[in-house]
């Protein structure tokens, strides 16, 4: 039986894109612009940041202006952003706050390389220990001579101006935590021969933002500096250390986060009348239960990502409980909980979280469940209403439609709706037996629900179904592949990507859908740390 | 009880093959009995009162603050109580400074005290007689007819509370304790009623009371939020068991011997205790409304109304002596044979539950109470989440 074996290996390398031809292998094709840009750091990048230098003991109150999403992906607008005075105000702010508690004489003694000869006096051999060993750290690269020479100088006039060390150390910290070069992650090129690449150093700040959501640890910047990063082996092995990290969750998380659009969270709200469950701690915990079995899934288990749609796993706490209308037993905070196997709770679209987020304060919506299924799970694009859509018929208090399916229906009689309507309200009609809080209901108004729909071709009479369809859609691992792709490179993506996009597929596939894989496939790839210059740069 | 099995039943049919039988019972097709879990949220003293306190003789009682002002009638004898006790003299005003609070029976009040005396009020009958006279256990005393009409309730402990300013709805104690019922796990009472057939109308069920020991939420408009879960305490003394009955959808307890639980009210904490306590409440799918009362020891109340309320005596408006010499003469129950003193005094309370599952901790039985989802009339349908 030697030869299915070998045509199921050579079947798993075309998967994965690798022909094998004549003993050779076609080489990973290439994304397609790579040129340079800047990326604005966000709040979580930040906090993650100083964190990882400063500990979590100090207080982060950091919430920076919100960066507009762009092709789907906060990560792609973060390149785009421009600072403005009001959104420079938070950011100096939180400088000086986290810069007074740095200096504070309660963490000084740990937090700083060395103790100033006098208190009350400037001390540059102190401040220049403190100051370079930070400064490497927030910009990512060792600072020039030039460069700790002028913060140096900050700490001394501020400690002479004050009779205070402290107080000067405290304003060049602040004034670190504020230079462009730690707020804007920059991607500078190198060439070598006639290619143009990005520096090692640029390559540890792009590894560690897809993979930590955090700027490098000083492993990851002491390999750039030694050149450690130049050979594909080095790069891997960096690539697996990361990939092993705790800080793994973080960076998982602020993609999935991303990708599925909780920062909607933040202005959801509920009519207390028809929701009074749906509490402001549920709304909070709603998107955490999310985040958790996600993370749990594909970090912790490392399953196959399609089987988050389907996974009964997942994580409660007490307040939680009501809206799923179970028994939580809160000895601690959150605790696993798996949905039994008749329940019609089976995967990530049965959350809470997918089923509040996207629908009205007071009732369900299959418009948006189904375009937000779309969306965000299928990447496909779904355009928005015609500005002179006449809503009255399906707002009246009159109105003598029961249920969602009976209004949603009304849109199909009317050509303009019925497009969009199609494609997005069967999908959306099978999570009917989900409230507009995520509540279960087997009725609507006294009308019993029918949860029937089809999604591509494929015809389900329940929500297991439509979980299991979307689970077996093409599509649907070939989004993720596209929407990590894109936020890993903070740019939309083209058709000029296609070749590599699909090399990744086959590498997803060939996995086992497996996420650390993908992040290994991106962040191994030498198109990932390609560059190119166009004329206008 | 109806024809069928309740979950401890079913527990031991499963566990034991002997019961083969049962297990066929449940497969042909016979309603598997059900579980009802309620957690108190609202606690008021029953009785009649209006709003200029017709019901009390001479007005709302003098506090202790009054009282010693009478006690100590110039200025210069209050000065010196004062004086000599630390600025506690208002307390500390017995024969040698011994404190009222906790020995009432050295002072005699020289104010009016009124007992609340009016018709109405909620609660249970106790006693069993309608007209409340003696009994080999019980001592005389007027009764009172429920708002529904019922005659023969037993409510004492209304006459000795009812005219104390705090007691009364909206006083300090009133209010305060329900914001502490909402707040502290220690005032936290659950409920789970086993072995119902039909929640409406059902001739046995079991009924455990005890203290639960998670937290209550309350929505945007402060209303409690039904379907949350209770752990049910493992402190066998704060778990009590009975039978009752449902009667259209009405709750009815058999007498529980003895009912303690822990209380923390204006932040002191304290212990409930009932003697032949009962709850009558109407059960709607949300929760619970209604009434629960026994006997009351005079001397345990006592303790926890002198740490509750004597500590607080200005702001309660209470003056513990006249309390106390009141709980004596009102006292209805439990009749000491040797003196015919009764020891106790019946009480009501009004009270409001939600919807909750009880669990109970690993070494117990490992039943559920269900706690279905509330139902909002024109919103859509919310209700029976128990498939989850």
């Amino acid at each position: 039986m030697k030869k299915p074996v070998l045509w199921g290996a050579a079947f798993a390398l075309l998967l994965a894109g690798v022909a094998p031809l004549a003993g050779k292998t076609v080489p990973e094709p290439k994304l397609g612009d790579v040129s340079p840009m800047m990326r604005l750091i966000t709040s979580e990048q930040y906090v993650n940041t100083l964190q990882s230098i400063f500990g979590a003991g100090l207080e982060y109150r950091v919430q920076f202006a919100p960066i507009q999403r762009v092709d789907g992906l906060l990560a792609v607008g973060a390149t785009s952003t421009v600072m403005t005075s009001g959104a420079f105000d938070q950011f100096d702010s939180a400088a000086r706050s986290i810069a007074a508690q740095v200096v504070d004489a309660r963490r000084r003694d740990f937090l700083l390389p060395c103790k100033p000869a006098k208190q009350n006096a400037a001390d540059d051999t102190c401040a220049g220990a403190f100051l370079g060993g930070t400064g490497r750290l927030l910009f990512r690269r060792s600072l020039t001579s030039d460069e700790l020479g002028a913060y140096v100088h900050i700490a001394h006039d501020s400690a002479e101006a004050a009779h205070d060390f402290y107080t000067g150390l405290s304003n060049a910290l602040t004034s670190l935590l504020v230079a462009p070069e730690f707020l804007y992650a920059t991607q500078p090129i190198t060439k070598a021969g006639n290619e143009l690449k990005l520096t090692s150093y640029a390559k540890a700040t792009r590894a560690s933002l897809l993979l930590w959501n955090a700027y490098p640890d000083e492993d990851l910047l002491a390999a750039a500096e030694s050149g450690a990063l130049n050979t594909s082996a080095d790069l891997a092995r960096q690539v697996d250390r990361m990939l092993n990290s705790p800080k793994l969750e973080q960076g998982v998380r602020n993609f999935f986060d991303d990708m599925l659009v909780f920062e909607d969270f933040d202005t959801l709200s509920k009519d207390g009348t028809f929701y009074p469950a749906f509490t402001t701690k549920v709304r909070v915990d709603a998107k955490e239960q999310t985040l958790r079995t996600i993370i749990d899934h594909v970090v912790s288990q490392n399953r196959d990502y399609r089987d988050l749609f389907t996974t009964r796993k997942t994580f409660l706490t007490l307040d939680l409980g009501s809206i799923y209308g179970v028994p939580v037993r809160t000895d601690t905070a959150w605790t696993p909980y798996e949905f039994p196997p008749d329940s019609p709770r089976a995967g990530i679209l049965t959350h809470a979280s997918f089923l509040a987020l996207h629908s009205h304060p007071a009732r369900s919506s299959a418009t948006r469940r189904g375009k937000a299924l779309r969306e965000l799970f299928l990447c496909q694009k779904v355009p928005p209403p015609p500005p002179n859509v006449n809503f009255g018929a399906l707002e009246d208090p009159k109105s003598p439609f029961h249920t969602t399916r009976e209004r949603v229906n009304f849109h199909l009689q009317n050509p303009v709706c019925a497009g969009c309507h199609r494609i997005m309200d069967p999908i959306g009609l099978a999570l009917e037996n989900f409230d507009g809080a995520g509540q279960y209901r087997t009725t609507e108004q006294g009308a019993a629900i029918d949860a029937s729909g089809t999604l591509d071709g494929a015809s389900f009479k329940d929500v297991a179904g439509l979980s299991k369809a979307l689970h077996d859609h093409p599509q649907l691992p070939r989004c993720l592949v596209r929407r990590m792709t894109s936020y890993a490179l903070g740019r939309t993506l083209n058709k000029d990507d296609d070749g590599w996009l699909q090399y990744a597929d086959g590498q997803f596939s060939t996995s086992g859908y497996r996420v650390k894989d993908l992040l290994r496939t991106i962040a191994t790839s030498p198109s990932f740390y390609a560059a190119s210059v166009k004329a206008d740069q | 009880m109806k024809n069928s099995l309740n979950l401890s039943d079913v527990t031991r049919a499963v566990c034991l093959p002997a019961l083969v039988g049962g297990v066929l019972l449940l497969a042909s097709g016979v309603a598997q009995a059900e579980t009802i879990g309620l957690v108190l949220t609202t606690w008021h003293n029953s009785g009649t009162f209006t709003d200029d306190a017709k019901e009390c003789a001479h007005g709302i009682n003098p506090d202790a603050r009054e009282n010693f002002r009478a006690q100590f009638k110039t200025k210069e004898e209050q000065d010196e109580a004062m004086r000599k006790y630390a600025s506690a003299g208002y307390v500390l005003r017995g024969p040698n400074g011994e404190s009222v609070n906790y020995s009432p029976w050295l002072v005699k009040d020289t104010l009016p005290w009124s007992d609340a005396d009016a018709k109405v009020s909620k609660g249970l009958n106790l006693s069993g007689t309608l007209d409340g006279h003696a009994t080999a256990n019980t001592c005389t005393h007027k009764t009172f007819v429920s708002p529904e009409g019922e005659q023969g309730i037993d409510n004492q402990m209304y006459r000795s509370m009812g005219c104390i300013r705090g007691m009364r709805p909206g006083g300090t104690l009133d209010t305060f304790y329900l914001g502490e019922i909402a707040s502290k796990t220690i005032n936290r009472w659950v409920v789970e009623i086993t072995g119902v057939d039909d929640a409406a109308n059902d001739d046995h069920v079991e009924v455990t009371l005890a203290q639960g020991q998670d937290k209550l939420v309350q929505d945007s408009t402060g209303k409690f939020v039904p379907g949350l879960t209770q752990r049910m305490t493992t402190n066998k003394d704060y778990i009590a068991h009975t039978t009752g009955r449902i009667v259209d959808h009405v709750l009815i307890t058999d007498a529980f011997p003895v009912v303690r639980m822990p209380t923390e009210q204006l932040d002191e904490p304290a212990e409930w205790e009932f003697k032949d306590f009962r709850l009558k409440v109407k059960l709607t799918d949300t929760g619970a409304t209604g009434v629960l009362g026994g006997y009351q020891d005079i001397q345990k109340f006592y303790r926890l109304f002198a740490k509750v309320v004597g500590q607080h005596h200005v702001s309660m408006g209470a003056s513990p002596p006249s309390a106390y010499e009141s709980l004596l003469r009102n006292a209805d129950g439990f009749k000491d044979p040797a003196t015919g003193q009764c020891t106790a005094l019946s009480s009501a309370y009004d009270v409001d539950f939600v919807r909750a599952f009880i669990v109970r901790e690993p070494d117990e039985k490992n039943h559920i109470a269900a706690a279905p989802q509330p139902s909002v009339k024109g919103a859509p349908n919310t209700r029976l989440a128990l498939k989850n």
